[in-house]
């Protein structure tokens, strides 16, 4: 791929990127509320659907009976599975054909849509209709199974009385492999047996990977209606309120992209949620059916989707004395979630996991996954930060072991930057412990060793990871210029990640103007999508946003000599000769851009026969008076500054630059033993108390190399997020199960519990920027890769020396401890 | 029935059925998409109004008990020149990241403000313990809190 | 979203308790606990009225007046943690009301909402009632056995009565004798059977254990099988029977005279004579027991058990006048002279005319029975049919196999699954080899030459009408013939009042003697009725409890002291035995080969005293083990709160129940107007703590509030219990100590001496004394 100004390193001097408090471009509309997500979608004459949801978490409809519910006053539609229309209905989470159907008789999971849906005039009577339609179902009970280690058990009940065929592009899973509710993947490096013979030690332990919730704040909803523009032939669909492009519903319409309208930008949290929902699917169906505009939103208590199944991995490491591992034995049992769901990452995520990040060259990876009835998952990519951790709590017992440094045992573990024999310390990690142990005050102590003023057990922890790079996404750049500003036209979405902000910051650094004069025209037409693997993509669309500047830049000098050679007529009021240009004369090579004036203006004769035009020639002017001073970007002769004249007079034409591309390759997709460049660092120090179980995190740090800092304060803020989400996990968040009937528990924000803001402890946080990134600058994703399961846990390992698996409720910390 | 709100300082007359809430009622009856329905438990805070001067749950009050209320709305607010530096502050230190709890927290800010225009980080804290961001950007509201403070009472 | 309603805004509390008088309403205050309850649906019977008490004038206040606090029951929660008076000297009041929910939360809540909260288990809230809990009108507790690390540590509490106890006529409180099993206490086990069954020994052996049917666990595995438990206690109270058959102490200096000496007769006998009354029973057969001894089989129910159990009536001073001649030498009017009191406990004996062709060629199954030694030596043929589907009728043909017959056919009226003997009876029938043959009817005894070779059935298509009235409806088309040189009749007994005579009347319906609903006293003052003379042939435990009833009825009647009648008092705290239940597996009577099974000797054996205790860990103890969530109820307990209401005042703690589905005792209109508190005395100090998961929103893991530097400290604990705890032995421990350390540390201790924690809560106790701790010391700072 063309580079076209250099990837990496030319940039030295930063104006705009990395500068902290540039606000977000739509912030305003989300503060005041103005900001419509897709629950907010409120129409004239709208109808709202529901779903019937499953009261069992295992169960077939055998006959249902709608016709007192179709009755009921206020109900416009119902329709059921064995409807034609429904039958033809669905696609897989990727795109593609529909993988099974739509909506079934039959339901593996406790709330999941099942049998039919309910179109009414107000939400309570669709509510009243399904209370009746629940009363004259008849439904087949089937045991469910809701523990993965009860489900791999011969003669347990078997999960899926219906099974469907995944379609699954990434999946390692197999059908030929299926036992019962089993399947198995295996992965095998090297000789571990013979691993484990050069060991000193050898060491099992569990870990278990507990399933915890999606993100998505909005309760996920649709609105969908149908349109005849009159000027236009066809029909025109709206869609509103999604998690997944409107080109993915438009087509399963039959409707061109160029037709399917979606106003709406804000999509809410949406952390690698790539699951489409079935609300956003139907409602267009039910909109035809019914001639009207028709919403459906899902409950909170519908949104408690899983962000990663459960897991139970058995680990055996072996190790020599000195602390270098020699075998890696991991035995996982994992929930093999949702039925037609993305396994992506559940089997042999280890590709990209931690083990190839070490020096051991004998690892082996198997895997059950089980059929459960819990899995709920619309969710991908989220596996391989989390699954980092088994390696984690290794490195904290060969410490205890070993009495020394974590710290030091994972450097010593650490394959160099070309190769796992490569015994060299990566540049990025060096540089990300030695800032993390000053940070922290780093002084490891072994487990129990440590008591706080008050009497508690203080524990220290560390961890590190990869940052993983998006690169296989290639973004569509599109930037305008026009009148001065320039414009970056874009679909969206608004996911809370800044994306689009940015691009905008990179904009205005290689543009040289301001972040104000970088204007975002949000439109549901335009190509460029700044998303596509979360922060991650942040900076990969910025790679190739840079390229687009870079045209971009080209243009407007080219645009500049051209006018200032062949001054364009003047507007509708301008009067008299044309101003003389300071730029005449100059190439486009002798001319660059600044945001603003670089040096006193030049005096420059007025012309005889009058004032200056509107729209203002470049330097003082105007009537009279002290000149203003020029707040504007300009256009400028490199050799002498004070010949300059403003960017929007410089350029009257429009210019449009467009770029599609992709930044070169992630050196961690190249393969094993090159895992390893940006890096990042995470601590915590914890207290427990030995007398209730509860457990304070006292704070996090965070010293992580994101190559390059774009925009720190959504950086900053995404790491919070991060570790916040690990303190969740790790401390309070919890699926709760009735093991007899498979029923979700605790599915409301008050038993499922996310930290509030009495909770969350600080998050220390420096960043080290050696962009050794394949982004823009150097730059790579940072946030989603410090997400883990068990940096609380080997903390409180390090605090008391026992284990307690997440969450790390008291009730388990004081079993651990034997108070109970 | 139909009910009277003093809603943003104007007297506004809202048809409801008995068993909508006061959120559903601002939304479907008037459009304002402010006090967002996430929980609809009375937990996250997102649909946090004023009303009679507390700061309260849209989503756990019914719409026919506010008949002759003052309730104000995140809109109401941001109308006001006045809580421009509120607002101004969120957008400044990124307090926020999706967006969709945001609301909720301003309103509990202004709230907050009203009673308390010199706030501590830990009463910030305190004012916002029932307002759940799923994203997490805690930190950063009561810093834009503070931030806001500093230029309205200059 | 919520369904619809009607909406009423109160200006009066008596408008409110009008309108919640008139049902299917509920009251609207902060609305925090409602309109989520109502959201989710979870409770069975949605209101259709809601009533808005906001809109009562003078409701919301908190002011001091003579030395007591008042707050409004419509107070904030927010109003009430700010106040600086309740700061000051209600501080852990203050400090609970501030510790509830999330501020917004506090400036909706009210006091009074706080304290009558629903309960917050996982449970009760799923949506929709997908958990008809006891809390719900269901009978069972989910979470007992479910997901329960925030419920209880201190046990459950009934609602209402146990099904099993409900199912049983006698009304024994079954899973209060298995806890004593479980307990050691056999003692205990005994007298608490023996408050409503004075012969476990024998009923255990011949009852339909309608308990077991009714057991919660029958729909998951097996019900707990309280005939054997019921059995080893009744072996047990037999082998130690100088304990439970004393004499009375003290004579009360009446005479009662008791017709019948049969299981209700017997009964009453011995209730009457523990309350120390001279107690004679006349009967006309020469031993004791009735149909205990005359009619049951003696391999069900050995006869020596019948008699010794008679011999023990008989050292508690009881007098047995046997072989008399009722109604003939003994008159009514003699009895009713010359007794205090007099009961009839006849029983029905007779035989009933059926009216069908051939009738009296058939021989009366009670006849048979009773005279089953006349039968021996093969004389009952080597066919014979049997007619009826009762236990009596499963007696009959059994003891005809073992008599000898080749074959045993019965039949009955009702279809299988409708018969009304018991399925454990039915079984041992099916067991023996009787061929059952369900759903006909009788249509007349064929016989050839004065022989009898067969009754003809007739399809029975129906027993009752659609009014539920007995009766049958045959096919008259559809007819067969069943081979058999004898034919039984079990279809029913008939009570023969013979002894009443035209100057001697008691008021009767349908051939039975007429009784008072609760005494059993027939239309004459001072002569009762008990058994199947009153309800018709039934059960011998219905017996039993007819005779327990008519000796209250007696025992007020002649005004000396009784026994109660109603047996269980759920007021106190219940447990299981939380690995014991988790055995599926009920435990069975060893019996007898099928070869070795006779008709004088008993089938099966009891139970060691060990298996009965594994089998009484298998009792649930169904009851509630969600616990009161409610932040200011420890903090208004510990400061000696009154609950003023519309209809009385309450102090705090009487304040809080376990009901259906509420956490109070507040009637159907009751409403709660306003929360009084004793300013308490200078030198005192009150604190609150709360442990809960975050720091915020959370509902208490444990809460725990103390009053102390006062002569009698108060401690309040929450979430540990199904009501707000009041800690008496943490209370006594502090009594006139400082508070260090040491007592700290006791009075923790002792607030957790008496817990029974679930599989999953036992880390709260830990925490709950840990908390109490810490709050005693932190009122030292």
């Amino acid at each position: 791929m063309a580079d076209l100004v250099g990837v990496n390193g030319q940039r030295t001097e930063f104006r705009v990127v990395g500068k902290p408090n540039l606000p977000g471009k739509a912030s305003m509309s989300l503060a005041t509320g103005v900001a419509k997500f897709g629950i907010d979608y409120v129409l004239p004459d709208m109808l709202h659907a529901k779903f019937l949801r499953s009261p069992y978490a295992n169960a077939k409809i055998i006959s249902m009976d709608i016709s007192r519910a179709k009755a009921l006053p206020g109900v416009a539609d119902i329709v059921t599975w064995e409807d034609p229309e429904l039958k033809n209905l669905g696609g897989s989470p990727m795109g593609g054909p529909p993988s099974r159907p739509y909506l079934d008789n039959y339901a593996d999971q406790d709330g999941m849509e099942v049998g039919c849906i309910v179109v009414a005039e107000d939400e309570d009577i669709a509510e009243e209709a399904l209370r009746l339609i629940l009363q004259d179902t008849k439904w087949e009970v089937y045991d469910a199974v809701v523990d993965p280690n009860k489900g791999r058990v011969e003669g347990s009940p078997i999960v899926r009385q219906v099974r469907y065929t995944s379609f699954d592009m990434f999946s390692s899973v197999k059908p030929e492999n299926q036992k019962g509710n089993v399947n198995f993947a295996t992965t095998v490096q090297g000789d571990v047996d013979e691993g484990f013979k050069q060991a000193d030690h050898i060491i099992e332990y569990e870990v278990d990977l507990p399933a915890f919730c999606g993100h998505i704040p909005n309760p996920p909803s649709s609105v969908a209606w149908w349109t005849k523009e009159p000027y236009r032939d066809g029909e025109w669909l709206h869609v509103e309120g999604a998690v997944q492009r409107r080109d993915s519903v438009g087509r399963m319409y039959g409707v061109s992209d160029n037709r399917t309208v979606q106003e709406g930008i804000f999509q809410g949290g949406k952390y690698c949620d790539w699951g489409m929902r079935k609300s956003q699917e139907i409602t267009p169906l039910l909109a035809k059916r019914t001639g009207r505009p028709v919403r459906c939103a899902q409950e909170r208590e519908d949104t408690f989707d899983f962000l990663m199944n459960e897991r139970f991995i058995n680990m055996k490491i072996g190790f020599t004395n000195e602390g270098l591992i020699t075998a890696i034995d991991d035995f996982s049992i994992a929930d093999g979630g949702i039925q037609g769901s993305s396994s992506f990452g559940t089997a042999n995520d280890q590709g990209y996991g931690p083990y190839y990040t070490t020096r051991c060259l004998n690892i082996r990876q198997q895997m059950e996954i089980v059929d459960t009835n819990t899995g709920k998952m619309y969710l991908s990519g989220q596996h391989c930060p989390f699954n980092w951790d088994t390696l984690t709590v290794g490195l904290h017992i060969i410490a205890e072991k070993l009495n020394k440094d974590v710290i030091d045992i994972a450097k010593m573990n650490l394959h160099g930057p070309d190769s796992q024999e490569d015994p060299r310390v990566v540049p990025s990690f060096e540089a990300c412990i030695e800032t993390g142990k000053k940070l922290m005050n780093w002084e490891w102590h072994q487990a129990g060793a440590k008591r706080l003023p008050d009497g508690r057990l203080h524990g220290a922890s560390f961890r590190y990871q990869i940052c993983p790079r998006h690169a296989f996404s290639g973004y569509d750049c599109q930037l305008e210029y026009r009148g001065g500003k320039i414009h970056l036209p874009t679909q969206g979405p608004i996911t809370g990640i800044f994306a689009v902000e940015c691009n905008a910051m990179i904009i205005a650094e290689e543009l040289n103007v301001e972040y104000d004069d970088v204007i975002v025209d949000y439109d549901w037409r335009n190509k460029f999508t700044p998303v596509g693997g979360g922060s991650d993509g942040t900076t990969a669309s910025g790679w190739a946003m840079k390229e687009c500047c870079a045209k971009l830049k080209k243009m407007i000098l080219e645009q500049a000599v051209k006018e200032a050679e062949n001054p364009p007529a003047g507007g509708m009021f301008s009067f008299g000769p044309p101003q003389p240009n300071p730029l005449k004369g100059y190439t486009v090579d002798e001319l660059d851009i600044a945001h603003k004036p670089l040096a006193e203006p030049k005096p420059v004769p007025a012309p005889p026969g009058g004032p200056g035009g509107f729209g203002g020639p470049g330097g003082p002017g105007g009537f009279g008076g002290p000149p203003a001073p020029v707040m504007e970007p300009v256009v400028y002769v490199k050799a002498d500054p004070s010949l300059f004249k403003t960017l929007s007079s410089a350029v009257t034409e429009t210019l449009v630059a467009n770029f599609s591309g992709r930044p070169p390759a992630a050196i961690w997709s190249l393969g094993m033993g090159k895992m390893l460049d940006t890096m990042n660092t995470a601590y915590c120090e914890v207290a427990v108390d030995e007398e209730t179980g509860v457990v304070e995190i006292l704070r996090f740090g965070v010293v992580a190399d994101p190559g390059k800092v774009i925009r720190p304060t959504s950086l900053e803020s995404q790491i919070d997020q991060v570790m916040y989400f690990s303190q969740g996990c790790q401390l309070f968040e919890e699926f709760i199960y009735d093991d007899a009937t498979g029923l979700r528990l605790n599915n409301n924000m008050i038993e499922y519990k996310k930290p509030t803001v009495m909770d969350v402890p600080r998050v220390d946080k420096h960043f080290e920027e050696t962009r050794s990134g394949n982004a823009v600058y150097g730059a790579s994703g940072v946030s989603h890769s410090m997400a883990n399961t068990h940096l609380v846990i080997c903390a409180i390992y390090n605090a008391t020396g026992v284990w307690v698996q997440p969450p790390a409720t008291p009730d388990k910390v004081l079993a651990a401890l034997g108070k109970i | 029935m139909t009910i009277t709100l003093n809603l943003n300082g104007k007297p506004t007359d809202l048809d409801v059925k008995t068993n909508y809430t006061l959120q559903e009622a601002l939304q479907f009856k008037l459009g304002l998409t402010g006090a967002k329905h996430m929980c609809n438990k009375g937990v996250c805070g997102s649909c946090t109004v004023i009303k009679d001067g507390r700061a309260v749950l849209s989503c756990q009050i019914l719409a026919v008990e506010c008949d002759g209320s003052t309730v104000e709305t995140v809109e109401g607010i941001a109308a006001q020149p006045k809580w421009k530096p509120l607002l101004d502050a969120y957008c400044k230190w990124d307090a926020m990241q999706c967006g969709y709890c945001t609301p909720g927290f301003v309103v509990s800010a202004k709230a907050l403000l009203d009673s308390n225009p010199h706030p501590t980080e830990d009463e910030c804290k305190e004012a916002l313990a029932g307002n759940i961001c799923i994203c997490g950007t805690y930190p950063r509201h009561a810093q834009a809190i503070l931030d806001a403070a500093l230029v309205m009472n200059d | 979203m919520l369904r619809s309603f009607e909406h009423k805004n109160a200006k009066s509390v008596n408008e409110a308790a009008g309108v919640l008088e008139l049902g299917n309403a509920a009251l609207i205050a902060g609305g925090t606990d409602l309109l989520g309850t109502l959201k989710d649906n979870i409770l069975p019977d949605y209101p259709g009225t809601i009533v808005n008490i906001k809109t009562i004038p003078g409701l919301e206040y908190i002011k001091e007046e003579n030395g007591t606090l008042k707050i409004g029951a419509l107070t904030k929660l927010a109003d009430i943690a700010a106040s600086p008076t309740v700061q000051r000297k209600y501080t852990a009041l203050a400090q609970a009301a501030k510790a509830v929910a999330t501020p917004h939360l506090r400036d909706m809540g009210t006091i009074g909402g706080n304290i009558a909260q629903l309960p917050r288990c996982w449970y009760f809230r799923k949506s929709d009632n997908r958990f008809p809990c006891l809390r719900k009108g269901g009978t069972e507790c989910f979470a007992a056995t479910g997901e329960n690390r925030y419920h209880s540590i201190l046990g459950g509490w009934k609602t209402e009565t146990s099904q099993c106890t409900a199912a049983c006529p006698a009304g024994t409180d079954i899973p209060k004798y298995l806890s004593q099993i479980r307990a050691g206490d056999m003692d205990g086990a005994a007298e608490t059977i023996m408050k409503v069954n004075p012969m476990p020994m024998l009923t255990s052996r011949v009852c339909a254990h309608f308990c077991q049917q009714e057991c919660n666990r029958c729909q998951k595995d097996e019900g707990v099988q309280s005939g054997a438990t019921e059995r080893v206690v009744g072996d047990y109270i037999l082998a130690n029977a100088d304990k439970f058959y004393k004499a009375p102490a003290k004579e009360t200096g009446k005479t009662i005279a008791i017709i019948g000496a049969g299981p209700a007769g017997m009964s009453a006998a011995f209730y009457l004579r523990k309350a120390g009354n001279k107690v004679v029973i006349y009967d006309t057969k020469p031993e004791a027991g009735g149909m205990l001894r005359y009619a049951i089989p003696a391999y069900r129910l050995p006869k020596d058990l019948v008699a010794k159990f008679a011999s023990l009536l008989e050292k508690m001073g009881i007098e047995f006048k046997l072989g008399a001649k009722i109604g003939d030498e003994i008159k009514p009017s003699d009895l009713e002279k010359n007794y205090d009191a007099v009961l009839y406990a006849t029983g029905a004996w007779k035989r009933p005319v059926l009216g069908f062709s051939g009738e009296d060629l058939a021989i009366f199954g009670l006849d048979f029975l009773v005279e089953v030694k006349n039968w021996m030596d093969g004389k009952v043929g080597q066919e014979v049919v049997v007619m009826g589907g009762g236990n009596v009728a499963m007696d009959v043909a059994v003891t005809a196999k073992r008599l000898g017959a080749k074959k045993v056919k019965l039949t009955c009226l009702e279809t299988r699954d409708k018969m009304p003997a018991s399925g454990e009876e039915v079984a041992r029938a099916i067991e023996e080899g009787i061929e059952i043959d369900p759903g006909w009817g009788l249509s007349q005894v064929v016989s050839e030459n004065g022989k009898i070779v067969g009754l003809e059935v007739k399809r029975c298509l129906s027993t009752v009408d659609a009014s539920g009235r007995f009766n049958p409806q045959y096919d008259e088309n559809d007819k067969k013939v069943l081979t058999g040189e004898n034919i039984l009749l079990a279809t029913g007994q008939g009570i023969d009042l013979s002894y009443l005579d035209e100057k001697y009347q008691i008021q009767l319906n349908r051939g039975r003697i007429v009784t008072d609903e609760d005494s059993n006293e027939t239309s004459r003052p001072g002569v009762f009725g008990a058994g199947d003379v009153v309800n018709g042939p039934a059960t011998v435990i219905g017996s039993v409890a007819s005779g327990h009833k008519s000796a209250n009825g007696i025992s007020r009647y002649l005004g000396v002291d009784y026994f109660s009648y109603a047996n269980a008092s759920n007021k106190e705290y219940v447990f299981f035995d939380t690995e014991g239940t988790k055995n599926p597996i009920g435990l069975k009577l060893k019996e007898l080969d099928a070869a070795a099974r006779a008709v004088d000797k008993e089938d099966s054996m009891t139970p060691e005293l060990s298996e009965g205790v594994t089998e009484a860990k298998r009792c649930l103890n169904c009851a509630c083990y969600a616990v009161n969530p409610s932040d200011t109820a420890p903090a208004l307990i510990a400061l000696d709160a009154k609950i003023v209401t519309n209809h009385r005042t309450l102090a705090a703690e009487e304040l809080f129940d376990v009901n259906e589905p509420s956490n109070t005792v507040l009637g159907k209109d009751e409403i709660i107007t306003e929360i009084q508190i004793p300013q308490p005395p200078a030198g005192s100090k009150s604190a609150f703590t709360k442990l809960a998961l975050r720091k915020s929103i959370d509902f208490p893991v444990v809460n725990v509030a103390v009053l102390v530097g006062v002569e009698k400290p108060r401690i309040a604990l929450n979430a540990i219990a199904p009501k707000p705890y009041r800690s008496l032995k943490a209370e006594a421990v502090l009594a006139g100590k400082t508070i260090d350390e040491a007592t700290a540390t006791a009075a923790g201790e002792a607030a957790v001496a008496d817990i029974q924690p679930l599989a999953a809560t036992k880390y709260k106790a830990q925490i709950a004394k840990t908390l109490l701790k810490r709050t005693l010391l932190g009122t030292t700072e």
